[in-house]
């Protein structure tokens, strides 16, 4: 969820200098290029990872004022994969991500610090099984390249962060699965380049 | 003692030498263990998910123990040899009984390296930790279907083997009330017959 609004914020900032219309613009993450994956290690040994396959995420950038860059992304939670589909289950039921209850995750930014070119430190407040923390996510554009949209350009983000998920009220099997939670997400969005070229 | 090649110059040595003997009984104490764990283990909620995967690593340690004990045992008769049959067995006890220590020794063989490739492939990925703390590196990647298969075939393997084991007890002590020294000279490494 983090690495999807971090994603949208990664695009806003591209975008700022892709475009020149002075107004605000608003873009949806394309999700068809982007994972939002989660690794834990286990008993100290070993770890394991699974992923969302389903979000919808909506960046708006001011170009005008880039402290107003804004994203927003909304997780289906029913989309979790692992590659053992057993432990799919488990992470759905009560004592993980209850998808009973919340069925939907949800990280909106506060705001976004441009610390170096093409990287992005995007605090926000992540949801997740109805508790609401801060986080910090880390953005890197790690490519830029035409789209296969003719005129269009793709910029590629990897959105890094971690998380304790103890402080969701996730505590189940403490002594086998690490609270910490490392988050990877991988993102692309489309720029019309075109069409805001200047 | 013969040189790798020409065993066949040498006597059988008198009675089993006490690692062989030492190694026959460990292996006979772990593969019921082993056995059992499984049924165990599989068993055992997700939801406990710690003590489950502990079940797991008992068990592949047991495996993997039974393996290098079995081919510790393969070497000793190699080298060494075993004690000669009783000489008024009848010929296709005798047989029988060569026949059987074959298909035993190759189940003992052949379990655990089906186990391993079970752990290997088995789709939830958990490495294989002997005693639980020396990783054991997988050389196949987790693949489902595989893994339906050669679980099915080490747990028909493994059943097999202990169905085996036990008859293969059963047999040695029917010889033991009999009064042949099978028993004995696997217990205690005494060849002296029992009065009977």
């Amino acid at each position: 969820m983090r690495r999807r609004t971090a994603i949208g914020i990664l695009i806003a900032l591209l975008l700022g200098p892709v475009g020149s219309a002075g107004a605000a613009e608003s873009y949806d993450i394309d999700q068809r290029f982007g994972a939002i994956a989660f690794t834990v290690r286990n008993f100290g040994m070993f770890h394991t990872d699974g992923s969302f396959r389903r979000f919808t995420g909506h960046l708006t950038i001011d170009e005008a004022h880039p402290g107003n860059t804004h994203v927003l992304v909304v997780i289906d939670m029913t989309s979790l994969a692992t590659r053992w589909a057993e432990a799919a289950n488990m992470l759905r039921g009560e004592t993980y991500f209850d998808i009973a209850h919340f069925p939907q995750a949800q990280f909106e930014s506060v705001s976004v610090t441009l610390t170096a070119p093409g990287q992005y430190d995007v605090a926000g407040r992540l949801t997740l099984r109805g508790v609401t923390q801060p986080i910090l996510l880390h953005a890197a554009l790690i490519d830029r390249h035409p789209s296969a949209t003719p005129g269009a350009e793709d910029a590629d983000f990897v959105i890094t962060g971690d998380l304790r998920r103890s402080a969701f009220g996730m505590t189940a099997d403490r002594t086998f699965v690490a609270d910490r939670v490392d988050l990877r997400i991988n993102a692309r969005i489309r720029l019309e380049a075109p069409s805001h070229a200047g | 003692m013969p040189d790798d090649g020409a065993p066949a110059a040498a006597p059988p040595p008198v009675s089993w030498s006490r690692a062989q003997r030492r190694l026959h009984w460990w292996t006979a104490v772990l593969i019921p263990c082993g056995f059992l764990l499984a049924f165990v283990m599989v068993a055992w909620p997700l939801s406990d998910l710690l003590l489950k995967f502990l079940l797991y690593q008992a068990h592949k340690t047991i495996g993997l123990t039974v393996l290098v004990l079995v081919l510790w045992r393969l070497l000793l008769r190699a080298r060494r040899g075993r004690p000669a049959a009783d000489p008024d067995l009848p010929p296709w006890q005798a047989r029988a009984a060569h026949i059987g220590h074959l298909v035993l020794y190759g189940l003992m063989l052949a379990v655990p390296v089906l186990g391993y490739f079970v752990a290997a492939t088995a789709p939830a990925g958990v490495p294989t930790l002997f005693l639980l703390v020396i990783p054991v590196p997988h050389v196949v990647a987790p693949d489902e279907a595989a893994f339906g298969v050669l679980r099915a075939v080490h747990l028909s393997l493994a059943t097999l083997l202990v169905v085996l084991a036990a008859g293969h007890a059963v047999m040695a002590v029917q010889h033991h009330r009999r009064g042949r020294t099978t028993l004995l000279r696997m217990w205690r490494g005494a060849a002296t017959p029992p009065v009977r």
